[in-house]
């Protein structure tokens, strides 16, 4: 017997009206939200509250994104819109207290915006605030907007209809023709068509089949993978019961990095109130079919992020790539057809179940569509996790939305892509981001990390950056990554301090190229593009080290001058 | 995790039996061990080894091969400095000086008084607030020196 949905809904929407009836206080409470100094600004409110003999709901909430202005609080009171103060401290908290709860001044002067509606008390709402004006929140929907430990807050604003949908209006091959209408390509990066593998999964002669979901979001400076398990645990959920069903398979492994522990804890949580309510483990929802999902955590190898590299971490071995064929889809975790699919991908699942493969395929450009979630750090001034229509140009992101180069600082190169990516001039900020134009210049968009450099950085100090990654996490399998990333992390520390020859840049060349074409797997064969692409975009900048043994951004310390 | 003061809670034995019978266990089990004493030492590499019925070089191979895994102890906190590229921008090499200089130790040291660890971890998701560390898994973001030492004084005022 299929269980009623409307009323599950309906009790998780009386029980969420019910904690609006009291004055409510979110406070940022993601990895990044601590890290910028959450929990005192926690305690500050505790106290004052207490102090002040107010009842008031306090509730840890996820990351919205705006990791610039953490610690986030928001604030809203009976009958009144929820509005947001950003980079509050334990003094502001009290402040806030004092003013907006006992009194009645939400104090538009320190408030960032009203959150979800319109203008209030003049506050201007969140959405026109430079940060958020554009952005088409679809992965990142409930991010800070819901209590990630609270089930019913998923629920209450539509979550798991669409897996009810699925189980009781359509077929598996009919969810699986959704997905490849949408056009949804893969999120970690290599950007497969997803229906296209949840069908090739599903033809696939073995059983059990497995579904893994990725959660190691390793790439250094692209970090939306963990706000996502910090922020909205629910939603990957349901998105991979979804995807489970289509390609018929009923045991599922989640992958998180254990040095995401927070991340750990609210996803376990999620999944034990996901399966008390129905949503995971036996006769999902009171239909046939079952699926079990588990915790399996990653103990810290970026190479293990890799397809095939995985599996091997779950079945208890040394994560090094193997080479393909056979793909995973054939043969993959313990020699079964396996399907890998990162936590962004599966989140834009349900969305796609409920509103049709059509609405989302008018989202983004031809090739690539939907939305990116892009994780804009380093020298801009506005610094967090924001998601667009793919297409939206690099200058788009970095001027408008990030607010451009620090005061009395210029731009110099956006680094795309993660350690695997490339280095980007000023003259290219006009390329749409998106699956595939950032290659033809020598890039990627990967899983969407975008690292701004301004004038005082060095590109050559830059590629050591990455190599030396790439040198620590190279699985030492093959010859190619391991020998190759070494000798090429030699010749840039060779020419940062100073002792750089004639005929470096071409053997850095023409070792980039050939592991390429020669390593294993995708780590090694695009290990040497920092190196090759700001070879390609900064080749003056090696020049002026080798030949003058200068520094132009005067970053390296030249035992030479 | 920091590690128990008073000794590990959890024995060896009782470690690997909470995954008896459980395919792929082999890392679920180090981590824990990790997470209850702080390091896989050879010995338990055996230890493990025999129970599973698997050979010592392919528990220590496992072990050796991932950076959450330690084969050396390490001191009651346990300092994860961020190495990605969103800190280096923000100069987390000055970051990495203020906290040698502060603990007299070098990257991948303990201090003699076995307080404090040191490592280099290649990202820690915390990009937004770079340039970033965790102590014991408690993420700290935005770092400056004089916000380092004070970090620092409080652990070792017994904070943990």
């Amino acid at each position: 017997m299929p269980v009623d949905y409307q009323a599950i809904r309906e009790q998780a929407v009386a029980r969420v009206r019910e904690k609006e009836q009291e004055i409510r206080i979110f406070v940022g409470f993601g990895t990044c939200g601590i890290a910028a100094g959450a929990r005192p600004v926690l305690a500050a409110l505790q106290d004052n509250l207490r102090q002040a003999g107010v009842s008031a709901r306090l509730q840890t909430v996820g990351c919205n994104g705006m990791c610039y202005q953490e610690p986030l609080v928001d604030i809203a009171k009976p009958g009144r819109p929820r509005i947001s103060y950003g980079q509050v401290t334990p003094q502001l908290a009290a402040q806030l207290v004092d003013d907006y709860i006992l009194g009645d001044n939400p104090r538009p002067d320190l408030a960032l915006g009203v959150v979800g509606g319109d203008g209030y008390a003049g506050i201007p709402p969140l959405s026109e605030h430079p940060f958020f004006r554009g952005q088409v929140r679809l992965v990142m929907r409930n991010c800070g907007l819901i209590d990630p430990g609270d089930i019913d807050e998923y629920i209450a604003r539509g979550g798991y209809a669409s897996l009810h949908k699925a189980l009781f209006e359509m077929t598996p091959p009919e969810v699986i023709a959704e997905v490849r209408k949408s056009g949804l390509r893969g999120r970690g990066g290599a950007g497969y068509p997803t229906g296209l593998k949840w069908e090739g999964c599903r033809g696939a002669h073995g059983s059990p089949k497995y579904l893994l979901i990725n959660g190691e979001g390793g790439d250094p400076g692209a970090y939306m993978d963990r706000a996502l398990m910090d922020s909205d645990p629910q939603a990957i959920i349901e998105g991979a019961v979804i995807a489970a069903y289509a390609i018929g398979c009923e045991q599922g492994y989640f992958f998180i990095r254990a040095e995401y522990p927070l991340a750990i804890e609210r996803v376990q949580r999620a999944l034990q109130q996901a399966e008390e309510r129905g949503f995971l483990g036996d006769n999902i929802l009171g239909s046939d079919f079952s699926f079990h999902l588990e915790i399996k955590r990653g103990p810290g190898a970026y190479v293990t992020g890799e397809s095939t590299a995985v599996q091997f971490v779950i079945e208890g071995r040394q994560g090094t790539p193997r080479w393909r064929p056979p793909h995973s889809i054939i043969s993959g975790l313990w020699a079964k057809p396996t399907t890998l699919n990162n936590v962004k991908t599966l989140v834009n699942v349900p969305l796609i179940i409920e509103r049709g493969g059509e609405w989302y395929a008018t989202i983004g450009t031809e090739k690539s569509r939907g939305t990116k979630v892009f994780a804009l750090v380093g020298h801009v001034q506005r610094r967090g996790l924001v998601e667009f229509p793919l297409g939206i140009t690099l200058r788009q992101l970095i001027n408008d939305v990030g607010g451009g180069p620090l005061p009395g600082r210029s731009f110099k190169a956006v680094q795309t892509g993660g350690p695997l990516g490339g280095c980007l001039p000023a003259a290219m900020l006009d390329l749409p981001v998106d699956f595939d134009s950032l290659k033809g210049v020598g890039s990627m968009m990967g899983s969407g990390g975008i690292v701004v450099l301004d004038d005082k950085s060095c590109m050559v100090k830059t590629a050591r950056h990455f190599l030396n990654f790439s040198v620590d996490e190279s699985c030492g399998r093959c010859s190619a990554c391991r020998i190759g990333s070494r000798r090429l992390s030699e010749i840039l520390t060779r020419i940062t301090q100073g002792r750089g020859q004639p005929g470096d840049i071409e053997a850095m060349e023409t070792l980039g190229k050939l592991m390429g074409k020669v390593a294993l797997c995708g780590l090694g064969r695009a290990a040497a593009t920092p190196v090759l692409s700001t070879l390609r975009h900064f080749r003056d900048e090696y020049e002026a080290h080798i030949h003058e043994k200068r520094c132009p951004a005067g970053a390296c310390e030249m035992s030479i001058s | 995790m920091a590690r128990q003061v008073d000794g590990p809670t959890l024995t060896l034995a009782e470690i690997i039996s909470r995954y008896q019978g459980q395919k792929g266990a082999l890392i679920p089990i180090l981590l824990d061990v990790e997470e209850a004493y702080g390091y896989i030492s050879a010995d338990m590499a055996e230890q493990i080894a025999w129970t599973m019925r698997t050979s010592p070089a392919h528990v220590y191979a496992v072990a050796s091969f991932y950076t959450r895994l330690r084969t050396q102890p390490r001191g009651t906190n346990l300092i994860r400095l961020c190495s990605g590229i969103a800190c280096e921008v923000e100069d987390v090499t000055q970051i990495q000086r203020v906290i040698e200089e502060e603990l007299g130790i070098s990257v991948g040291e303990t201090t003699p008084d076995d307080l404090f660890t040191l490592e280099m971890v290649p990202c820690i998701g915390v990009c937004g607030q770079s340039p970033a560390m965790e102590i014991n898994d408690v993420p700290y973001g935005n770092l400056t020196p004089d916000k380092v030492r004070q970090i620092l004084a409080r652990y070792r005022q017994g904070e943990t």
